[in-house]
């Protein structure tokens, strides 16, 4: 789709021409219309920053291919000192190979041998505050349940 | 862990499909309360819950997208795979009303007079105001791309402008169309004729309806400064419907009111 070309031609022409500022001329000062540039907040900017400096820290691009050998494996980052690997050992294979990749010395994929390492690194989130919501105590829903209640057993008892 | 490791939009609790859901109930119910005992009390309880809940919903996903940040290229790509979707299934929509159309068209029966348009209906000539009606929806297509470009150019008064005069174009053809359901020679009880014409044309009616709150919506937004000249997706959704509706038109066109007259 044409986010997603959009995506793939920004990140890469992001990385490439960094210095020459291929930024729109437009802005404020000269149309009136904002640009991404100065108007773009929270997540969507750490990702438009970073995409500019050519770093993935979300993952949204293919990942790196490696060789998965002692010299070259496969170099998994992770912002934890464990990350979950789903290795497929060979193309088109259905099954995958699932296990928890450690800090440390490099694993082996107990099916076809590849080697994987984690590369733990601290993540740096900017300015960036996530607020993750607790599913389980949104009042509105128990005072719902509790009319719905009332009023359907009103409504039955009525005959 | 407070931060997320990842570009999507787990977003907060929220009450509005509950609350549609609610309504879409009390409608349904209503239609039928209403059918039956002739009181629209459920009916109009829901419309204005239904109400209450797109414009709260929708102002949720605007403060979520355009104040928080939180619409990452990766949502943004799902949120118009979704209104592909939804178009799609809104063309489905139509379709079944132009089956209906050919099917009793095509093969008129003996009841009908064995013709098409049946016996004793005058039709509307296609060559007058559903004609005007055409160009009137294909200049508003024009003017939202104008509206489009000069929003991705960085053009403010443009942008408001253009966009401004779809939204006049569209009520036009609004005007326009409830004039001739006015001053039609038959109605919708009149055969399969009836049916067929004003059911199709009359949903599209709706549908240009809500196309042209749609972009009202945007107008007001691109006023307020919530687009900018490289992320303005509300504005490519408001324009991509606009443009399937001006599509269903010529359709009908083509079909009702040329081949069916």
């Amino acid at each position: 789709m044409a986010a997603r070309l959009l995506l793939r031609s920004a990140f890469r022409a992001g990385s490439v021409c960094r210095a020459a500022r291929q930024a729109p001329a437009r802005c404020m000062s000269t149309g009136g219309i904002p640009t991404d540039e100065e108007q773009a907040t929270g997540l969507e900017k750490v990702i438009m920053k970073a995409m500019r400096d050519g770093t993935d820290p979300y993952n949204m691009m293919k990942p790196k291919g490696y060789a998965g050998s002692k010299m070259d494996p496969h170099l998994v980052p992770s912002i934890t000192n464990k990350r979950i690997v789903g290795c497929v050992c060979e193309e088109d294979n259905t099954a995958v190979v699932w296990f928890w990749l450690h800090e440390g010395e490099a694993q082996r994929c107990p099916s076809c041998g590849a080697h994987y390492h984690l590369d733990h690194f601290v993540a740096h989130f900017g300015c960036y505050l996530h607020f993750c919501g607790c599913p389980v105590t949104f009042w509105w829903f128990y005072i719902f349940l509790l009319v719905f209640y009332v009023s359907f057993s009103a409504f039955l008892w009525q005959r | 862990m407070a931060h997320q490791a990842h570009a999507y939009h787990m977003v907060d609790p929220s009450p509005w499909p509950l609350t549609g859901a609610v309504a879409a109930l009390l409608m349904t119910s209503g239609l039928a309360i209403w059918m039956h005992f002739h009181t629209m009390t459920l009916m109009t309880l829901g419309m204005i819950l239904l109400l209450l809940t797109m414009y709260q919903w929708w102002r949720d996903i605007i403060r979520e997208g355009t104040f928080q940040g939180h619409h990452t290229p990766p949502v943004q790509k799902g949120l118009r795979y979704g209104m592909i979707l939804f178009i799609t299934s809104e063309v489905f929509f139509f379709l079944g009303f132009f089956w209906a159309f050919y099917h009793s068209s095509l093969a008129p029966t003996p009841e009908l007079g064995g013709c098409w348009p049946p016996t004793g209906i005058t039709t509307l000539d296609p060559f007058e105001v559903p004609l005007l009606n055409t160009a009137v929806l294909l200049a508003s297509g024009v003017t939202v791309t104008w509206a489009h470009h000069s929003i991705m150019e960085g053009l403010r008064k443009q942008a408001i402008q253009s966009l401004a005069l779809t939204i006049l174009l569209g009520f036009y053809f609004t005007f326009l169309q409830g004039m001739e359901y006015y001053e039609a020679p038959f109605t919708i009880a009149d055969g399969v004729y009836g049916s067929t014409f004003f059911v199709a044309t009359g949903f599209h009616g709706l549908h240009v309806i809500i196309g042209s709150t749609f972009l009202a919506v945007c107008l007001l937004r691109q006023v307020q400064y919530h687009f900018t000249s490289e992320h303005h997706f509300g504005f490519e959704a408001a324009a991509w419907y606009w443009h399937f509706v001006d599509v269903v038109w010529l359709f009908l066109y083509i079909s009702i009111y040329w081949w069916g007259s």
